[in-house]
């Protein structure tokens, strides 16, 4: 009786193991209805946000109030998805294994965007794509799609974007757009300390961040597996140049000690210390958001110096509809509307200072202003780097990936490791801990 | 008298306690004995949490055991575990001896509360807290000292700055628990041994300390069980963006990395390592209280 009960139970496990998880193909991309989407009885659709809601609820708030039609059909409920873009990856995976409660619209980085293609669990939107195509820039449409086709619509598109003390820089006499290599921006940033004999030009460090490493990454024609899955980064000879350019700078006289994130980290940008910032377009909010008013005015943006200037963080972050999104049409209509509507993206750079990827806005002065805080206008400088963009081939398992890498540049850093101990290490753990990446 | 054990009281329906505790058993089933199992079953697995799984036998252990990092981590583990127990369960028990001493015992309505005020505090505040206390330069001790102390990037101080978090919430905790063991002991006994011709030292030890065998085999064994899953202080405390570097991070980053990339079975796998080391510490420290049998 015993044997037969636990027999059962077993069995039992093994069905319910394999039960939940096989989900039904959903063949094809959304149809675009013949008629028009905004008909018919109204729909909520969740959007899943991270890290905070408010951003979006205001957006849709305001979108929704100039657009009646559409705020007859559609009510958009903003939800938490957590406090980054893994988080919501989790939800979304453990959503998908419980089969139920799946956002119609969920915002995730490209890093994400080939695990949940390659599963076969988002929605095609090339439809939606196609009305827009022309007026998209290119760089968003590399961001937008995996394998050739469209999945994402673009939420945010991340240039690597140089950010300098422009007061410092013009009074020492550089011009941002003739530091042409990292030798030449560290010769840059010792003239500076000539005269400012306290200040750094960035801040490499350990921990190290593992933007900075994806944005010097991308630029190469490196990665950590060749396209069949093969972990081959120890003879990569990008993936060696990208770690030596790290530790070039880290081991520099411009390089400061403070580490990114810390609470060091703004008092050293307020007190001249750090005088510039290789990173991602993003920062222009992070940078503002610290409420350093004393700095208002000083800083601007350039393109990265030329040998590094290609690239990106992480491409930028997407919208994707799920496959198993019980309103996908609407939602796909939707979130086309917020991405592509020039009185949308007004709306979205207004609230979150995201500029456009529209080749329409880059002449639109509305972009093209003064900056409030900034001491030149971003929207130039912005669309200058968009062609400088280049997404770095990430895999399904890109998260692990970089948390390897990571782990091995901090130890080449330390000095614990040399240059080939560190690559081959890494490999070996990749190899170890996610075999093959597209299996 | 055996017929009434062997039947119960006449009338009663032997299987109504068993009812009584159905619900239990039942939530038991649900919410602990069949996810437990199904993990189990996972790990055996290849699965990136839906879709299908691809069963790779022990494959999971093996990559595992194999994979320097898992025995690193483990390390900060222990590192963690057993650099607080020490100082944790040395100061909450001196400070339980000294509030239920004659002389403190009358206020101890003002030492209760603020000993026990860290492990109120949320763990996410103190965090945070530790964070600017520990910073590299704006910190309280680089400020008094007058130099950057890398608190939070230097891999060996980063654990000791755990270590004191972890210390100074613990220690309320585990001083409630001593002192309600404390109370305990009759001061007849105590009285009893100090008219016998003992010291305070020797009371402790003799008296004190092995009465309360089983108040200690309770702290020390939740304190490891605890320990050994730690998360959220060296995460919220280390993390400058997202994860902690990890040359640093404890045993469970390396469950949350798996299911961050997709492998579900890895970390099944990873969670029931961690099970038997914490059956293996257990056992270990049953054995060195001597199965409890005091208690």
């Amino acid at each position: 009786m015993k044997k037969t009960l636990a027999v059962l139970i077993s069995l039992l496990m093994a069905v319910a193991l394999f039960a939940g998880g096989s989900g039904e193909e959903n063949a094809g991309a959304a149809a675009v209805s013949s008629g028009n989407v905004w008909d018919g009885d109204p729909v909520t659709l969740t959007m899943m946000v991270f890290p905070t809601t408010a951003n979006y609820e205001n957006i849709n708030a305001e979108f929704l109030a100039a657009n009646p039609e559409i705020d007859r059909k559609v009510d958009v409920e903003v939800v938490l998805g957590g406090s980054g873009d893994g988080d919501v990856a989790q939800k979304l995976r453990l959503a998908l294994a419980a089969g139920q409660d799946v956002p119609d619209l969920i915002r995730l980085n490209y890093t994400q965007l080939p695990e949940f293609v390659e599963a076969g669990v988002l929605e095609p939107i090339g439809a939606y794509v196609e009305p827009y195509e022309d007026d998209i820039i290119e760089a968003a449409k590399g961001v937008m799609q995996y394998k050739g086709e469209y999945y994402a619509f673009p939420r945010e598109i991340k240039p690597k974007v140089w950010f300098y003390r422009a007061d410092i820089f013009e009074e020492c006499g550089i011009d941002p757009y003739e530091v042409k290599t990292i030798d030449d921006f560290i010769a840059a940033g010792e003239k500076i300390r000539e005269k400012y004999p306290n200040a750094c030009m960035e801040n490499y460090n350990v921990p190290a961040q593992s933007y900075d490493l994806m944005m010097l990454l991308s630029g190469t024609d490196g990665s950590f597996c060749d396209e069949d899955g093969n972990y081959d980064l120890a003879s990569d000879p990008d993936v060696r140049l990208t770690f030596e350019r790290i530790k070039k700078i880290h081991d520099s006289s411009v390089n400061s000690s403070v580490i990114e994130w810390s609470a060091d980290w703004a008092p050293a940008l307020n007190s001249g210390e750090l005088v510039s910032q290789l990173i991602g377009g993003w920062f222009k909010t992070d940078f503002m958001n610290f409420g350093l008013e004393e700095q208002k005015g000083k800083w601007a943006i350039a393109p990265w110096p030329e040998e590094i200037r290609a690239g990106s963080d992480a491409g930028g972050a997407i919208w994707v509809i799920p496959k198993d999104s019980k309103n996908k049409e609407v939602a796909a209509a939707y979130i086309a509307e917020l991405c592509f509507n020039p009185e949308a993206a007004r709306i979205i750079y207004d609230e979150t200072g995201i500029i456009p990827a529209l080749k329409s806005a880059q002449a639109d002065p509305y972009y093209n202003a003064p900056h409030d805080y900034y001491a030149s206008s971003l929207g130039p400088v912005n669309f200058e780097t968009l062609g400088y963009l280049k997404v770095y081939p990430f895999t399904p398992a890109s998260s692990q990936e970089i948390t390897i890498a990571i782990q091995y540049l901090n130890e080449y850093l330390n000095e614990t490791m040399t240059l080939d101990e560190a690559l081959m290490a890494a490999q070996t753990d990749m190899q170890n801990q996610i075999g093959n990446p597209y299996f | 008298m055996s017929k009434r054990i062997q039947h119960g009281i006449k009338g009663q329906k032997p299987f109504i306690p068993y009812l009584f505790i159905l619900p239990f058993l039942i939530f038991y089933a649900i919410f602990f004995l069949y996810p437990a199992f199904y993990s189990l079953v996972l790990s055996f697995f290849r699965y990136k949490g839906y879709g299908g799984a691809s069963f790779i036998g022990f494959k999971n252990y093996e990559n595992l055991l194999k994979y320097g990092t898992m025995w690193d981590c483990l390390g900060n583990t222990f590192f963690y575990f057993i650099f607080s127990f020490i100082p944790t369960m040395l100061f909450s028990f001196i400070l339980a001896l000294l509030v239920r001493s004659r002389s403190a015992r009358r206020f101890q309505f003002i030492y209760k509360p603020v000993i026990f005020l860290p492990q109120v505090c949320a763990v996410v505040a103190c965090s945070l807290c530790f964070k600017i206390i520990f910073g590299e330069r704006v910190g309280v001790f680089s400020q008094i000292l007058g130099k950057s102390i890398p608190f939070l990037s230097d891999t060996s101080l980063m654990r000791l700055v755990v270590v004191i978090l972890l210390t100074w919430r613990g220690i309320g905790w585990y001083f409630i628990i001593f002192l309600s063991g404390l109370t305990t002991i009759s001061d007849d006994i105590i009285e009893a041994a100090t008219i016998d011709g003992s010291g305070t030292i020797s009371t402790v030890f003799r008296i004190t300390v092995p009465m309360m065998k089983p108040t200690f085999m309770l702290a020390f064994i939740t304190n490891a069980i605890g320990s050994l899953k730690i998360y959220t202080e060296p995460n919220l405390l280390l993390a400058q963006n997202y994860d902690p570097p990890m040359q640093v991070a404890p045993y469970i980053n390396l469950i949350v990395n798996s299911m961050g990339g997709g492998q579900f079975g890895m970390a099944c796998a990873a969670g029931w390592l961690l099970v038997i080391v914490i059956l293996i510490l257990t056992i270990l420290q049953l054995k060195f209280f001597g199965n409890g049998e005091e208690a």
